[in-house]
């Protein structure tokens, strides 16, 4: 992994990360080389999922929906609303992997992840 | 009678690596407050930072003791899993963001089940200059809007449709204002460009010039692919100014790369005032491409501005006066029309695309009346 990536580690980026989500991590399909366009060297390694784990991540996230679409909505705006608050405080980290990733400035990194909040604090208080 | 509201489902969100974390949270914030699931495609360039993304999210919900999966990921191909997201049944509502030809295959798919769509594709997106306009402003704006995010932002300002009285003055200052632009690696803090996305996209902007040259177009800046230490990975280009007509062919297509195409309009020796009556000129060229997201005028005039807003004027989802094109304002519903797929995004009627709309007839009465008052059996 290059050197001052030490925000990859505070965002739980290691050198090969599972690469689905439906309750708990999963891929053990191909393998993504994650590069970086700065330089053009790698960044670290994204195992993809298979289509069956696709479909055991859909069948979670309808599951999921089921209760989650039971809470009040102001329960579920506090949940976007502290979503907009972590994110304050990885704004920086965050950022930065967004410019390491696709490669545009820090400022727009950052403004990017100032959108996340933005939108968050939109959609919890508006 | 009354009307409700009520959750769709999982909510698919496909995502393209130039906002590769700001489209996944306009669309999972409100998804979630409507009490919807998100399941999120990313862009193969950019896994990890929906990594990173999902990963605070599923803490968060942790924290509150919700199921995490209601923000779910799958990073894969788009043959395979993302095709097999699109055929799903499972997920109501595909927001995808992207290029015209993915959203021709998004739109053709999920249509074929009857699913809903928000599109979000490309743009070609000008500002038009009149000679009332304010250059100073006009030309930050530009140099912002079409030189930002490298001109990878669906919002990037491609053409500028510019009076023939002010263009060689506005074409002058807008190459010395580019030949100020440090390119170079974005994580230094004077840069105001880094690389393109992949050496793809490199070739993308050379075939581009090729192709406005051989249409009969003139460079008149930069284009050119850099290397040496300063640029490692061949990613680096200089941004591009060319002179163009509207109907190039290749101006009509979006390059997703930093080439700017300066169309001019109306007489060199009209006046400011004789101008205004050549703004259907520069609107008609304005509307004469085959995307329509976002647009602005630069103008001191109250007729060009309102023409320029009115149903006659810009035909996009975005018109903004004295405003450059890029970029998006969380709270204006986000989205354009044509090409563009019509979708909108983070407005302030924006949660009504993530929920399913039902009416309800409750009878209080101890009458049975029925539809258009009916006489049926009695």
């Amino acid at each position: 992994m290059a050197k001052g990536t030490d925000f990859l580690k505070k965002l739980g980026i290691a050198d090969v990360n599972p690469g689905g989500f439906g309750g708990e991590w999963m891929g053990s399909g191909p393998e993504l080389e994650v590069i970086t366009p700065i330089d053009g060297s790698r960044i670290a390694i994204v195992k993809q999922v298979t289509e069956a784990e696709y479909d055991q991540i859909v069948a979670r996230a309808h599951q999921a929906f089921l209760k989650w679409r039971t809470l009040p909505a102001p329960k579920r705006g506090e949940v976007v609303r502290q979503l907009g608050n972590r994110l304050r405080t990885l704004k920086s980290e965050l950022g930065q992997l967004v410019t390491l990733e696709m490669g545009k400035i820090i400022a727009e990194g950052e403004g990017e992840v100032q959108e996340m909040i933005d939108i968050c604090d939109f959609s919890s208080t508006a | 009678m009354i009307e409700q509201w009520h959750p769709l489902g999982v909510v698919g969100v496909i995502t393209a690596f130039n906002f590769p974390v700001a489209v996944w949270s306009w669309n999972t914030a409100i998804a979630a407050v409507c009490g919807d699931s998100v399941l999120w495609k990313p862009s193969s360039q950019t896994p990890l930072t929906a990594i990173a993304c999902i990963k605070i999210a599923e803490q968060i919900a942790e924290e509150n003791d919700v199921d995490p999966a209601i923000f779910s990921l799958i990073v894969g191909k788009g043959s395979t899993v993302g095709d097999r997201m699109l055929h799903d049944r499972r997920i109501p509502l595909i927001s995808a963001t992207g290029s015209c030809q993915m959203g021709y295959r998004v739109g053709e798919v999920v249509g074929k089940r009857l699913g809903r769509t928000i599109l979000e594709l490309g743009g070609n997106n000008a500002i038009i200059i009149t000679p009332s306009g304010n250059l100073d402003m006009a030309l930050r704006t530009i140099l912002f809007g079409a030189v930002g995010t490298a001109g990878q932002r669906c919002t990037t300002t491609r053409r500028i449709i510019v009076h023939g009285s002010v263009r060689d003055e506005l074409v002058g200052r807008l190459i010395k204002a580019y030949e100020g632009i440090r390119i170079g690696d974005p994580r230094e803090p004077d840069i105001l460009m880094g690389p393109l996305v992949t050496t793809d996209a490199v070739q993308d902007l050379q075939n581009a010039i090729k192709r406005v040259q051989a249409e009969g177009g003139e460079i008149l800046y930069g284009g050119e692919p850099l290397d040496g230490p300063d640029y490692p990975g061949g990613h680096y280009v200089r941004p591009c100014i060319a002179a163009a007509k509207n109907e190039y062919e290749i101006v009509q297509e979006e390059t997703f790369a930093p080439i700017l195409y300066i169309i001019g309009y109306g007489k060199k020796s009209s006046t400011a005032q004789q101008a205004v009556d050549e703004i259907e000129e520069a609107v008609a060229l304005h509307n004469g491409v085959p995307q329509g997201l976002s647009s602005a005028i630069f103008t001191e005039n109250v007729r060009e501005a309102e023409y320029f807003l009115s149903n006659r004027g810009s035909d996009c989802g975005i018109a903004n006066v004295n405003i450059g094109t890029s970029g998006a304002e969380i709270g204006g519903a986000f989205g354009g029309e044509k090409e563009t797929g019509g979708g909108r995004e983070s407005g302030s009627d924006a949660w009504k695309a993530y929920m399913r709309r039902q009416t309800n007839t409750v009878n209080w009465s101890t009458e049975l009346p029925l539809a258009q008052g009916i006489k049926f059996g009695d």
